[in-house]
């Protein structure tokens, strides 16, 4: 317990003399939001990856391995599907053009893409990111108390508020700068953990031949990508719904922000090489981990606690105190940045550009920090009086950011005949449908009892995927993007766009070109 | 098949990105030399 203790609060004081260091940096409010746009690849892309994975990846996704077995390796394929294209396609292009807009949030680079009557994008973007943004910060310090009562026997209550404490102290102190440079020192440290735990687990296993055995003896199914029943039409469903999962990294706000920070365009291919290689590892770390928890450990009341529960099973007791501060950092890698950028939308994109553009800069650096504390205390409000399967929370929030954005940044950047009303229509129809959706499972229900090859085969499955069958993404996502489309058809495009575009595209290397 | 489908969660992608990598670093030196 002493060596977990000290390597802890190491751990912390790291984090608190980052923000420290990081406060003396942010003299305005495009360094509190995007470090002045001076970024390297290493920075941008560990940030990115750290500030995208989350919690969500040690607890949870460890947590569906253990559960389901080779059906997770579905959200693997999915992230590098997402995390290859947003790098590879959408990253150079989106970087001109904020470069061109001179924009320092996502809601600056729309209303400048596409006009600002009304400043109906700026209210739209700030109203998604303030719902979903409150729920995924509240499932990250809901995994935060997870994790201390897992790993160290904190009551559940105190270790959310002790995360809570920390990341509000140097997201205020340091805003962006001390994010980025935290997520590096985060995004190592869960490389590391990934790497070393599913290592460790395959050497007690005795190999991947064993696993394997171990594995069919648990249950032959954890073997089939399919899981129980084969390659049925309910299991294609909810393997499209797992591989949906990546289409988030093609332009959530959380994400894209930093590449408005990365230095130049230069900076791009070395950061797609180190993003993509993270993303393989780390996918398949939490995975491995998870399968070589079923085979080794017994039975879990949780699943979200396989990795706590294997690394005190594996490691010395050293390594398991740094095992608690990988997790910590995964989660408040994300906390922090989403909090950054809620902060942004409220005190940039609706106090400054919306209802008092006379504020002075030095205000606005003070706002934003109050505003991260509040917002930080809504979170915890919330945290504390639900306790919930973190993995399908933020895979909530994440669709929901996700559905409401990404369709829009993805046609901006390649489709001049994108409107602003199509714009408008496709980001209230991405946030409208992932709350009905969740709000509606029996949706799904409907159609398994029409269609019974559609029900659920195992009641604890079942009980589990329930409301995410059709995982919220899919319909949001896709039914954004029709009416984006079809929206723009019958309105007329903005006058800038084409030069805009075609601009753009000559100062950029595609991968066809 | 679990081999198989494992290498297709890695291999397209690390190939496009490798590819990228290689092109766009090779295109934007040219780029900054003119």
């Amino acid at each position: 317990m002493v060596y977990k203790v000290v390597i802890l609060v190491l751990y912390l004081l790291a984090l608190a003399a980052i923000g420290v260091i990081a406060s003396r940096k942010v003299t305005d409010i495009g360094d509190y939001f995007v470090a002045g746009k001076k970024l390297g690849y290493w920075l941008v892309s560990f940030s990115s990856r750290a500030t995208g994975e989350s919690g969500w990846l040690l607890l949870g996704l460890t947590g569906m391995g253990y559960l389901v077995g080779a059906q997770s390796l579905w959200i693997v394929m999915g992230e590098m599907f997402g995390v290859t294209v947003c790098w590879v396609v959408m990253t150079q292009r989106f970087k001109k053009l904020t470069d061109r807009y001179d924009s320092i949030t996502i809601p600056d680079y729309l209303e400048s893409r596409f006009g600002n009557v009304g400043h109906a994008l700026r209210i739209i973007s700030a109203v998604v990111l303030a719902v979903f943004v409150t729920a995924y910060v509240s499932a990250q310090f809901n995994a935060a108390g997870k994790a201390f009562e897992g790993f160290m026997g904190i009551p559940y209550q105190w270790g959310v508020v002790l995360g809570l404490v920390v990341v509000a102290f140097y997201s205020v102190a340091g805003g962006f700068v001390a994010v980025a440079w935290s997520d590096l020192l985060q995004g190592v440290l869960m490389l590391v953990g990934l790497v070393v735990v599913p290592i460790a687990g395959l050497i007690a296993v005795g190999g991947f031949d064993d696993l394997s055995a171990g594995m069919a003896k648990a249950d032959p199914n954890l073997l089939s990508i399919w899981g129980e029943g084969g390659a049925t039409a309910r299991n294609m469903v909810a393997a499209l719904g797992s591989f949906a999962i990546g289409w988030a990294y093609l332009g959530s706000p959380q994400l894209f922000v930093r590449f408005i920070s990365i230095r130049d365009t230069r900076e791009i291919p070395r950061g797609a090489l180190v993003a993509v290689t993270y993303t393989g590892l780390i996918g398949f770390g939490a995975v491995l981990t998870g399968m070589c928890g079923r085979v080794l450990l017994d039975k879990l009341a949780d699943h979200e606690q396989v990795l706590p529960m294997l690394s005190e099973h594996l490691l010395p007791t050293v390594a398991v105190g740094f095992l608690v501060a990988i997790v910590l950092a995964a989660i408040m890698s994300t906390a922090d940045s989403l909090l950054v950028l809620a902060a942004s939308a409220l005190v940039r994109d609706l106090w400054q550009k919306v209802l008092k553009p006379e504020t002075p800069d030095s205000a606005l650096t003070s706002a934003s920090r109050v505003v991260t504390i509040l917002l930080s205390l809504f979170a915890l409000a919330f945290a504390l009086t639900e306790s919930r399967v973190i993995f399908f929370f933020v895979l909530f929030a994440w669709a929901g950011i996700g559905s409401a954005f990404c369709p829009v940044i993805i046609l901006s950047l390649f489709w001049k005949g994108l409107t602003r009303t199509g714009a408008i229509a496709a980001m209230v129809t991405g946030f409208a449908v992932t709350i009905a959706w969740k709000l509606m499972p029996p949706a799904w229900l409907g159609v398994s009892f029409l269609i019974p090859s559609l029900a659920p085969p195992n009641k604890a499955v079942a009980d589990l995927v329930a409301a995410d069958l059709v995982y919220e993404m899919l319909p949001a996502f896709i039914g954004a993007f029709i009416v984006a489309i079809v929206v723009s058809l019958f309105t007329k495009p903005p006058e800038n766009a084409e030069a805009d575009l075609e601009a753009t595209k000559a100062e950029v290397v595609d991968l066809w070109s | 098949m679990l081999t198989l489908f494992v290498l297709a969660c890695i291999v397209p992608y690390v190939l496009v990105t490798g590819f990228f990598y290689v092109k766009a670093t090779k295109r934007l030196d040219e780029m900054e030399r003119k």
